[in-house]
């Protein structure tokens, strides 16, 4: 696993749990907002996009930021339509999602690298 | 050399392509190797340092010249043209000097990615923030709609699709709403100043992505970057579902143009299934989101696959699918009542030009100066686009996909006027591409290093950014608010009991963020369409006739709003009904209505629980 993985590996964990320990306590601050932006539009994508090892910043962070996107508005929109919105169950679901995909062993037999 | 370099030289064929940037010279060392000493022991090289710095010195002063220049401004004060007749001259110069460091950064044959992208963040800064510095109320009516959407989901939790379309396209706002709950935030409000800014970093990504999917050569790329935010005039990044789904339709075009169209080197399965998976998550959220978006999304993946050979050939069928899916099962409600309306206008071309085109042509003088610089500045870059594929097609460089995406989304002419607005989302969709194409054009111009040919290209990108502060901000008389009308609107949701029937004059007008709904909102130009009666034809008075059109006539419950920003609007582009500033005349001489609340900017009328006989 290279340093840079591992590293994205911490970031992400560490942003999972500082957004929900700020959700959890309730403060109202600059900072929980910019948590939550950073947390919710960027980290659930970066978790799964970091496996593909696309060795692209740039690629990177677009596709992260999409699948970010998506995966709050499938998580949130689930809960609406089936009439359970709650915002704090849903953060919850994606930092579950965050942090599994973040800890997860990647176990490829030949590495791949894009075209 | 690596494997990912080699294949994506090979594929775009651009080892000997005219708009190859040009390899540095490899300087023979004869001098001896200075002894490595650690950094903090080694005696520090200003010299070497100063050049090292020195690409950085237009970007950072023409940022800090900006920025100090700026001060907050009524929008009062600014005149029939936008924005530009209140700017200060210092304002305006760095703009100058960015697009001048970044062309002659262009010119050098050590042209450093990072340099070129640095003028472009820069630019990007100082273009789509202005805003957010110097108006004093976010701008835009639909971002304050837009904020009371996701607080009515934040609340209450539910959708009510029977309320409007918005509610059948709900992707944005559950995000939004999720967002704005997570944060602690009472509503969205503090998100809209800053959204311009965030959209247009955001999409920086997946244009790059595009780009160098399309490209090998930094130049284009980073001019065609340029040249996007340099033309972009449409202001469709403001805080709105399609902004939003703009950034993920750009994310898709990237995922298979970089790993879905050949010339590409094989994906293994597991790795293509991802990428694949990611484009149709993306495809779905943006489905969920928008309503046009998805047909342009539509139109580009089937371009891509029918006219250039991408191998993603099943994402055109499963994006049929989630459209189809979609109307058929999540937007019931609103499809129930407006289908005919939606089908009938399928094919009218003419109205569609007639709308989006004609109907704009009109109002102030400074107006029409508007929208005439925003299209030339439509046909420049388009211009341009054609001149870039007439070059790459001379020199046998692959056009295909470009020019599918770039065409693909003209075909929505067809299908609907889009409230007078398809033909700037047109623009939008095919901005990417056409950038694209000019800057391949440009920088194949400038490929023999000349200063009289960094000076044209320069001369370009300034005459197209001059024509841009017109085109994109000519509009800020009306579009910006004062805190007066905002305080206006405020005292409107204090004053006016729940359930009560709100009714602006015109527009714009900076509400429905709260209590989306909680009250009726109407429009008098909606309610009273058409002009005044002329002098001296008998007509029944104008009080009397908003008063039989209200839905509610108990006193107290209908409130009639007039502010600043609707007569602004009135004066700067005309008024489908009766112009706001008579309608204020007409209600402060009324006795049907009364004075609920005023301030310079804004007045509220109500109506009278004991009417007299004059209205």
């Amino acid at each position: 696993m290279s340093a840079v993985r591992t590293r994205w590996t911490e970031i992400l964990v560490a942003s999972a749990v500082l957004a929900g320990a700020l959700e959890v306590a309730g403060l109202h601050s600059p900072l929980r907002l910019a948590v939550i932006l950073w947390f919710v539009l960027v980290c659930p994508g970066m978790a799964f996009v970091r496996l593909l090892d696309l060795d692209d910043a740039a690629a990177e962070i677009a596709l992260a930021v999409a699948l970010s996107i998506a995966l709050a508005m499938a998580v949130g929109g689930a809960a609406l339509y089936s009439g359970l919105w709650a915002p704090g169950a849903t953060l919850a679901i994606l930092i579950a999602i965050t942090i599994a995909a973040a800890v997860a062993p990647v176990a490829r037999a030949r590495p791949w690298r894009r075209p | 050399m690596t494997p990912t370099t080699e294949t994506r030289q090979a594929r775009r064929g651009d080892a000997q392509g005219i708009t190859d940037l040009p390899m540095p010279a490899v300087e023979a060392r004869t001098e001896e190797p200075r002894a490595r000493l650690p950094p903090i022991l080694g005696r520090v090289d200003l010299g070497e340092t100063a050049r090292a710095a020195a690409p950085l010195i237009v970007p950072a002063a023409a940022l800090l010249v900006w920025a100090l220049s700026l001060r907050r401004i009524s929008p009062d004060a600014i005149g029939a043209t936008g924005l530009v007749s209140v700017l200060p001259a210092t304002a305006l110069v760095p703009l100058v000097a960015v697009t001048a460091g970044f062309c002659v950064n262009l010119g050098r044959r050590r042209a450093a990615g990072w340099v070129l992208g640095l003028h472009v963040l820069a630019l990007v800064v100082m273009l789509y923030s202005v805003t957010a510095i110097v108006e004093p109320e976010p701008a835009f009516e639909p971002a304050y709609r837009h904020v009371g959407i996701a607080d009515f989901i934040a609340r209450t939790g539910g959708l009510d699709t029977t309320i409007d379309a918005y509610f059948n396209w709900p992707g944005f706002f559950v995000v939004v709403a999720l967002l704005t709950r997570l944060a602690g935030l009472r509503d969205a409000l503090p998100l809209v100043r800053w959204a311009p800014l965030a959209f247009n970093l955001l999409y920086l990504a997946p244009l790059l992505l595009i780009l160098r999917s399309l490209t090998n050569d930094r130049r284009v790329v980073w001019v065609a970057l340029f040249l996007f935010y340099a033309t972009n005039w449409t202001a469709q990044d403001y805080f709105s579902p399609q902004a939003t789904a703009y950034l993920l339709l750009l994310v898709v075009f990237g995922i298979l143009l970089r790993w879905f169209t050949p010339p590409v080197a094989p994906v293994p399965p597991a790795p293509r299934a991802a990428l694949l998976a990611v484009a149709i998550v993306a495809s779905a959220a943006i489905v969920a989101m928008h309503q046009l978006t998805p047909f342009a999304l539509l139109a580009g993946v089937l371009a891509l696959v029918l006219f250039a050979g991408c191998t993603a050939r099943l994402v055109p069928a499963l994006v049929t699918a989630l459209i189809a899916g979609w109307l058929a099962f999540m937007t019931i409600g609103f499809m129930s009542g407006n289908l005919h309306s939606l089908l009938s206008a399928v094919g009218d071309l003419g109205g569609t030009l007639s709308s989006n085109v004609a109907a704009r042509i009109g109002g102030d003088p400074g107006h029409r100066l508007v929208v005439d610089a925003r299209l030339a500045l439509t046909a420049a870059v388009w211009g341009l686009a054609a001149l870039g594929w007439w070059r790459l097609r001379r020199d046998r460089r692959p056009v295909r996909a470009a020019t599918a995406l770039f065409l693909a989304p003209f075909p929505l002419l067809v299908l609907q006027p889009y409230g007078g607005e398809i033909l700037i989302r047109v623009a939008l969709f095919a901005l990417p591409f056409a950038a694209y194409f000019a800057a391949a054009g440009l920088v194949a111009l400038t490929r023999t290093p000349s200063v009289f040919r960094s000076l044209s290209t320069g001369a370009v990108m300034v005459g197209l950014l001059a024509a841009f502060m017109f085109a994109r901000y000519g509009n800020d008389r009306m579009d910006a608010f004062s805190p007066g009308d905002v305080v206006g609107v405020r005292a409107l949701y204090r004053i006016a009991p729940p359930g009560s029937e709100l009714i602006a004059a015109s527009e714009p007008l900076p509400w429905q963020y709260r209590d989306y709904a909680g009250y009726t909102y109407q429009r008098l130009t909606t309610l009273l369409p058409g002009p005044p009666p002329p002098r001296g034809r008998p007509h029944r008075p104008l009080t009397y006739r908003i008063r039989d059109v209200l839905a509610s006539t108990v006193p107290g419950r209908a409130f009639v709003i007039v502010t600043r920003s609707q007569i602004a609007g009135d004066d700067l582009v005309g008024t489908s009904g009766t112009p706001a500033r008579l309608v204020m005349q007409r209600l402060d001489a009324s006795r049907l209505f009364r004075v609920a609340y005023a301030n310079p900017d804004a007045r509220i009328y109500v109506l009278r629980s004991t009417p007299a006989a004059r209205g």
